[in-house]
């Protein structure tokens, strides 16, 4: 038997539990001394009971548990210990730290700065393309994305961070060769490339109702700052943030409308004093600590720079990063249908708006 | 002593002809009935026995046989009663035979000697004169529909002493016409009662002048149902032709209440939970479903994704072909079923989705749309979204038109589409096939352009492409203009069909 195998054992095993397995680290040093020792010594500590040890004995000989660690290491896959000098040195000091970590693609360097970003599964148009657009911002300016994976907010912002040629990092609730959702699957295939797929949990685990939250504690952990990009009142985002703040990080909110749903739980959080992302260069330099009093660019004079003709410009100013129907902007430009249509189906082509819905269009954001 | 009667049983919505034969022997005293009967039909012995005792003439203790022929025909309906009871009198020698010879009857028979209603009357009679048969004797209740049936001269009778009457003495008792109830009134809106909906109303009015199936989807509250109800007041006012057929399908059902003028476009709304049997026709007693009830009328499905699948997908066959083949263990019948389909549904489970409103889970979204299959989805060539109307609409006035003046519309594009396919198998644009399509809609080179910039805009497929193509035909038919434009191509685009697209949610 080889000390990677016992240690992958030790870190896949579901007869203990995690706080377990910490403490059973602080007595014995290092699972292959764990395992080496004989069970009166180990029953000798109050941390596990004899039927525990006599079950987790029972599965270190199995051939299932050979074959699942050939497995993962063949697809190229690490495990870091808590203990080993790879392990991000960020989680060893959250609250109820990660024993390990399995890892599909590259951890970051020492010096990386990471930002995390979080929000609502199902958010709007709006929260998608901001954070597709400051996901790609951030990683131009060399910071990584740390997310989740989930719908949302999550795949939209490691999708932006990817597309900018960014690296980005993130936290699954499940085992790391378990795409969810699989609708992911195209982030679930890019991200070990551009960073790394990250989990506490061993391989072949499917989510759980808990796994969520347990994850989230490590991405704000990993995190220097967390930016909340969309989220309802009560939902796991602001637990996140609330988590973020517990462990002295950054919280900054993306501000929405106060009609909008999907913006009062990051209204709530700018209320309570978290950071205010104005715009994408302020929040940078923010995150650079410089200075980021300065103006934001006029968004109206931005637009005058766009090529477009005086209808165009008049249709396109209807529209906004929410999704709008053809029939309301009909009605405020009282244009005909066919005109109408005919500068939609243009703007369209040249990349300016965007059909998210039948017949609902959003400005596009270019770059 | 021999005998035999003309009657009918019906099968689908066509009649077959049936002679009721009498035969007495000697033998064991029995009445033993033949020919390929259903329950209904072999229980009308021993009415027959009891109702000739009541009136007086006793069946002596011989051996009767009475066959219902052609013998490979299944014999069903409550018609045959009447017919039984006189051949087995013609056959004692009750009833001069020559007096009943060349007349259809049918009738069934209450213990008191009553005569009763029969459903499929209209069929039946229609079938009976094509044999030519001239002269009926019939429920009295009945009477209505033999008034549908020029060249058949019908006696009513309301009792089996008054067709004694009738046939032995020439007395006919007072011939009354029922005044028909109305029941199942379809119960159309006027487009002039809803309020704004502007668009709405226009995918209304291109639906039913290229008779295009309509998808409607919105949130709950946005007037899905109420526009379904206006549809059918923009249709054309229902042919001869297309009356009777109507006619004969209520006559099968028992529900021949309207008065022949009276009727009109059946509006067919049947609930979520309803059954693909009760959709498609069939059951025990073969019946017509909701799909022949709706025949050249509207057929409203409203929660569109709530339908189980089978039912569903019983659709499939019918918007083809505009009819059913129903069969079953014991039967195989062909009905009529080509309707205007219109169908509401919410985007999603909450039925909010895309705005913020909606709170359902990415997957729930996606699942709810799957609930109806692609093959379905394409039978729609336009699609609609609607929405709430806001107080300003509800309390404007003035410009809801009413539907009169849209159905002038809708009538002269059907003309102009009828004269168009006058030498082909089809009368309006939904019903061309794609690949003709094209030949219909010649498009200038910048038509072409816009088309091919929609085309990529939208990720089109070619049955979209030609389900726009379709509807664009259809809105130039509309505005009486021969060529198909980019305004038409775009209206058309506007309309276009739910893309799942939009309904993948990550």
């Amino acid at each position: 038997m080889n000390t990677a195998f016992e240690e992958f054992e030790f870190a896949t095993t579901k007869c203990f539990l995690r706080d377990q397995k910490r403490e059973l680290l602080q007595i014995f040093d290092r699972p292959s001394e764990f395992m080496a020792s004989s069970d009166e010594r180990i029953l000798k500590y109050p941390v596990i009971d004899k039927e525990e040890l006599t079950a987790f004995r029972r599965e270190s000989v199995s051939e299932k548990a050979k074959e699942k660690y050939r497995r993962f290491f063949d697809e190229g896959n690490k495990l870091v210990f808590i203990y080993d000098k790879d392990f991000p040195p960020q989680l060893r000091h959250i609250s109820s730290p990660p024993v390990a970590l399995f890892i599909k693609g590259t951890l970051p360097d020492k010096d990386e700065k990471l930002v995390a970003m979080v929000g609502a599964r199902r958010c709007n148009d709006y929260g998608r393309l901001m954070s597709e657009k400051i996901a790609k911002d951030l990683a131009k300016n060399g910071f990584s994305v740390v997310s989740g994976m989930a719908y949302g907010i999550d795949g939209y912002s490691h999708r932006g961070c990817i597309a900018a040629g960014g690296r980005t990092y993130a936290f699954l609730g499940s085992g790391t060769d378990i795409c969810y959702p699989p609708s992911n699957r195209d982030i679930y295939e890019q991200i070990p490339q551009h960073g790394a797929l990250i989990s506490e949990f061993p391989p072949g685990m499917e989510p759980t109702k808990q796994s969520f939250p347990d994850r989230n504690r490590l991405i704000s952990g990993m995190s220097g700052a967390v930016l909340v990009m969309q989220a309802r009142e009560r939902s796991g985002s602001l637990i996140t943030a609330d988590m973020a703040l517990d462990q002295g990080k950054d919280v900054y909110a993306l501000p929405g409308m106060i009609t909008d749903p999907l913006s009062s739980g990051t209204n709530r959080l700018i209320w309570q004093g978290a950071g205010i992302i104005r715009s994408s260069e302020a929040l940078i330099a923010q995150l650079k600590m410089e200075d980021a009093s300065f103006e934001i660019e006029d968004l109206d004079e931005e637009m005058e720079k766009l090529n477009l003709e005086k209808d165009e410009m008049v249709v396109y100013s209807c529209f906004d990063f929410c999704a709008k129907s053809i029939d309301e902007v009909q009605k405020e430009t009282n244009m005909t249908l066919l005109e109408l249509l005919n500068i939609v189906v243009s703007l369209c082509s040249k990349g300016y708006l965007k059909e998210v819905f039948m017949n609902h269009y959003v400005r596009n954001v270019p770059g | 002593m021999f005998s035999q009667i003309t009657c009918a049983t019906i099968r689908g919505l066509k009649a077959t002809m049936v002679s009721a034969e009498a035969s007495i022997s000697e033998g064991i005293p029995a009445l033993i009935m033949v020919g390929s009967l259903s329950g209904e039909v072999r229980e009308c012995g021993e009415r027959v026995r009891t109702v000739l005792r009541t009136v007086g003439y006793p069946i002596p203790a011989r051996h009767i046989t009475v066959n219902l022929s052609p013998a490979d025909v299944r014999k069903s309906g409550n018609g045959f009663d009447l017919p039984v009871a006189c051949s087995v009198l013609c056959a004692l020698g009750n009833i001069d035979p020559s007096r009943l010879d060349g007349i259809f009857v049918c009738g069934e028979l209450r213990l008191s000697g009553e005569v009763l209603s029969v459903k499929g009357m209209l069929p039946m009679l229609l079938e009976a004169r094509d044999h030519g048969i001239r002269k009926c004797i019939i429920p009295k209740e009945n009477l209505g529909e033999a008034m549908l049936v020029p060249g058949m001269e019908a006696v009513g009778v309301s009792s089996f002493q008054e067709l004694l009457d009738y046939v032995n003495n020439g007395k006919i008792s007072q011939q009354e016409i029922n005044s028909y109830e109305v029941i199942d009134e379809p119960s159309y809106m006027d487009f002039s009662e809803l309020h704004g909906q502007k668009i709405p109303r226009r995918a209304c009015e291109i639906a039913a002048a290229g008779m295009h199936n309509l998808l409607m989807y919105g949130p709950p509250g946005a007037g899905k149902s109420m526009i379904a109800k206006c549809l059918p007041s923009i249709l054309p006012p229902l042919t001869d032709p297309e009356k009777l057929e109507l006619m004969k399908i209520y006559s099968i059902c028992g529900k021949i209440r309207f008065t022949y003028d009276n009727i009109t476009r059946p509006f067919r709304s049947p609930h979520h939970t309803v059954t693909a049997v009760a959709m498609s026709g069939g059951g025990n007693s073969v019946v017509p479903g909701e799909i022949t009830m709706a025949h050249n009328g509207v057929l409203f499905l409203d929660e569109l994704p709530e339908f189980k699948r089978d039912v569903l997908e019983v659709l499939r066959q019918p918007l083809e072909e505009g009819k059913i083949n129903v069969v079953r263990n014991r039967y195989q019948e062909e009905y009529p079923a080509r309707f205007l389909f219109v169908a509401a549904m919410n985007p999603c489970k909450c039925g909010y989705y895309p705005s913020s409103r909606c709170t359902c889970s990415a997957p729930s979204i996606q699942h709810y749309l799957s609930k109806i299959s692609q093959p379905l989805l394409d039978r729609f060539d336009l699609c609609v979204q609607t929405k709430r109307v806001d107080f300003f609409e509800l309390a404007g006035e003035g410009d809801d038109e009413e539907s009169a003046q849209i159905r002038e519309r809708v009538i002269s594009a059907m003309e102009i589409q009828k004269d168009r396919y006058r030498n082909e198998p089809y009368t309006f644009n939904s019903q061309v096939t794609s690949a003709i399509i094209e030949e219909y809609c010649r498009l200038t080179s910048e038509t072409r352009d816009y088309m091919k910039q929609l085309f990529s805009a939208e990720e089109l497929t070619a049955r979209g492409y030609y389900k726009i193509l379709k509807v664009a035909r259809t809105i130039a038919d509309l505005a009486g203009e021969k060529d198909v434009t980019k305004a038409h191509i775009a209206e058309a685009g506007y309309f276009r069909s739910l893309d799942r697209r939009f309904w993948e949610v990550r």
